[in-house]
């Protein structure tokens, strides 16, 4: 097959080497928020080296990280592991794949930012706090801190002014992400998890295109990568 | 010289003391800070757009700097400051003929950001703290200490970001770990404190406060066990997750520009320190103020 593995792609396009790491561990040591992650950060990295995508694109780990950085300042070997874990996340995002419970509510608070962002330029945290409640369905935590933060004005229900120039910003940078010219790579990616997610809701824009790339002859239909037991479940 | 500044956005809006004491003590030591335009460029959650949209924003608000013809780009917010070094370097990286500019940063890109990129190259990026720090430390003689923070004992936390950049290595820059050296130049004890460079959950806080519940405690009775009193910080996210999370007492917070503040003899009601803040109470016992 001519697939791409996934830490050959991370090294070539974004410049994410792994081939440094012997499994030290001082990334995970070190992690501040590893008790929470399902997999530590090196056995993340493992994965990765490993190019088991349906377990890390899956994991908690790559949503839960706060990227301190401080796993990349103790890696003895220079890996760069912040930059994998969010290049994961962003992946992760774009391919649709579906967080695990426990990292939903992370998964609705950087959609919410992000929407505030693309929106009106500056964020206003009481407007990224109630958009993020009404995504995770979680209304009532935090009300008090809320009603405390209202009470000193400094809740901001209302945009900032200025930061005007966001609409065009978005435009540009959406632009320069179609430069990237990855679809090829994310339909090969996509098809793993398309393949995994079959029983989930109706196809999304990217399976349609999948399905039509999926006539050429390189990927003969029902091949092993398009099973939905097979991929790298072993 | 004069510095554009910043506040970002959550000294805008949650943590405007912040901005605040840091606008008052810059007036006072005689630093110019001109206000720019900025957009958000998304602190940590910015991750999930990819790289485009941050190093964009970034780029934009260092050119910004230059509409108000300051070389120099102050900003009040952590997040902010490592997009803002992330998008100089590269931005010098790029100035080099075989360039390193990123795969994604492909030349099909329009004329204006390349003429946004011209105006950003050179601009210099600080922290609030910093310039501060530079004003207080680097100038000769050194400003008058009026009011001594005598008798405080304190730990100094700079929180992830201030700490090191992205690649993970130490902060370029002469004031980058100078927040000890200027507390006690104040005349506060700084305490030896571990957790200093640790990232307390930051923007988890919204979808998992009970991981920034245990981080904030940790780090709350590691300053404590240490024998600090008081805990001075840089960022309003710290602050609040610090104020709000901790399970165990929470350590009176002051921002490092209140406590320079209070020190070089502004009245603390101009630094938005309150009358019933815990930090405030402290200062009080303490007889400083």
């Amino acid at each position: 097959m001519g697939e791409p593995s996934l830490p050959r792609d991370l090294a070539e396009r974004e410049g994410i080497d792994l081939s440094g790491c012997d499994g030290t561990g001082a990334c995970s040591a070190v992690c501040p928020v590893a008790d929470s992650f399902d997999f530590l950060p090196h056995q993340i990295v493992r994965q990765v080296i490993l190019n088991c995508r349906d377990r890390v694109f899956r994991s908690t780990a790559i949503w839960l990280c706060t990227d301190c950085g401080a796993c990349t300042a103790a890696c003895p070997h220079g890996v760069g592991v912040a930059k994998l874990m969010s290049e994961l996340r962003r992946r992760a995002h774009r391919y649709g794949v579906e967080p695990p419970p426990e990292a939903e509510g992370a998964k609705a608070s950087i959609e919410a930012l992000l929407e505030e962002m693309h929106g009106s330029g500056r964020l206003s945290p009481g407007r990224v706090a109630l958009s993020y409640k009404c995504r995770s369905f979680d209304l009532f935590t935090d009300l008090g801190v809320g009603l405390s933060l209202a009470k000193g004005r400094r809740l901001g229900l209302f945009p900032d002014r200025g930061g005007k120039q966001s609409p065009r910003l978005v435009a540009l940078a959406k632009k320069a992400e179609s430069a990237r010219k990855e679809a090829e790579l994310d339909r090969m990616c996509l098809r793993r998890h398309t393949a995994i997610d079959a029983d989930a809701s109706g196809p999304k824009e990217a399976d349609r295109s999948l399905d039509a790339s999926a006539e050429g002859p390189s990927s003969p239909p029902g091949g092993p990568t398009n099973d939905p037991s097979g991929g790298d479940r072993s | 010289m004069s510095q554009a500044y910043h506040p970002g956005c959550l000294s805008a809006s949650i943590g405007r003391e912040l901005d605040r004491a840091n606008r008052k003590v810059a007036e006072y030591l005689q630093v110019g800070l001109t206000d720019c335009d900025w957009n958000c460029c998304g602190g940590a959650p910015a991750m999930a757009a990819g790289p485009e949209l941050r190093t964009l924003t970034a780029t934009l608000n260092l050119a910004q700097a230059r509409s108000v013809s300051a070389d120099r780009l102050v900003t009040g917010c952590t997040a902010c400051l490592r997009h803002l070094e992330e998008a100089r370097d590269r931005l010098q990286e790029s100035d080099s003929p075989e360039g390193g500019v990123p795969a994604f940063w492909s030349a099909s890109l329009e004329p204006d950001v390349r003429e946004l990129e011209d105006r950003a190259r050179g601009v210099e990026v600080l922290a609030a703290h910093e310039l501060l720090l530079e004003a207080i430390l680097g100038r000769e003689p050194r400003p008058r200490v009026v009011r001594p923070l005598t008798g405080l004992s304190v730990a100094a936390y700079y929180g992830c970001r201030a700490f090191t950049d992205g690649a993970g290595r130490p902060r370029k820059g002469r004031w980058t770990r100078s927040l000890e050296e200027g507390l006690s130049h104040l005349g506060a004890t700084v305490v030896p404190f571990g957790g200093r460079g640790e990232c307390n959950g930051g923007y988890l806080t919204l979808s998992r406060s009970e991981i920034v519940e245990e981080r904030t405690s940790l780090l709350i009775h590691e300053a404590r066990s240490a024998g600090a009193q008081a805990m001075v910080v840089i960022c309003a996210l710290c602050h609040f997750n610090l104020s709000t999370r901790p399970l165990e007492d929470p350590l009176p917070l002051l921002y490092f520009s209140q406590a320079a503040g209070v020190a070089l003899g502004i009245d603390p009601s101009d630094l938005k320190l309150g009358l019933l803040s815990p930090a405030r109470r402290l200062l009080v016992r303490l007889g400083i103020l």
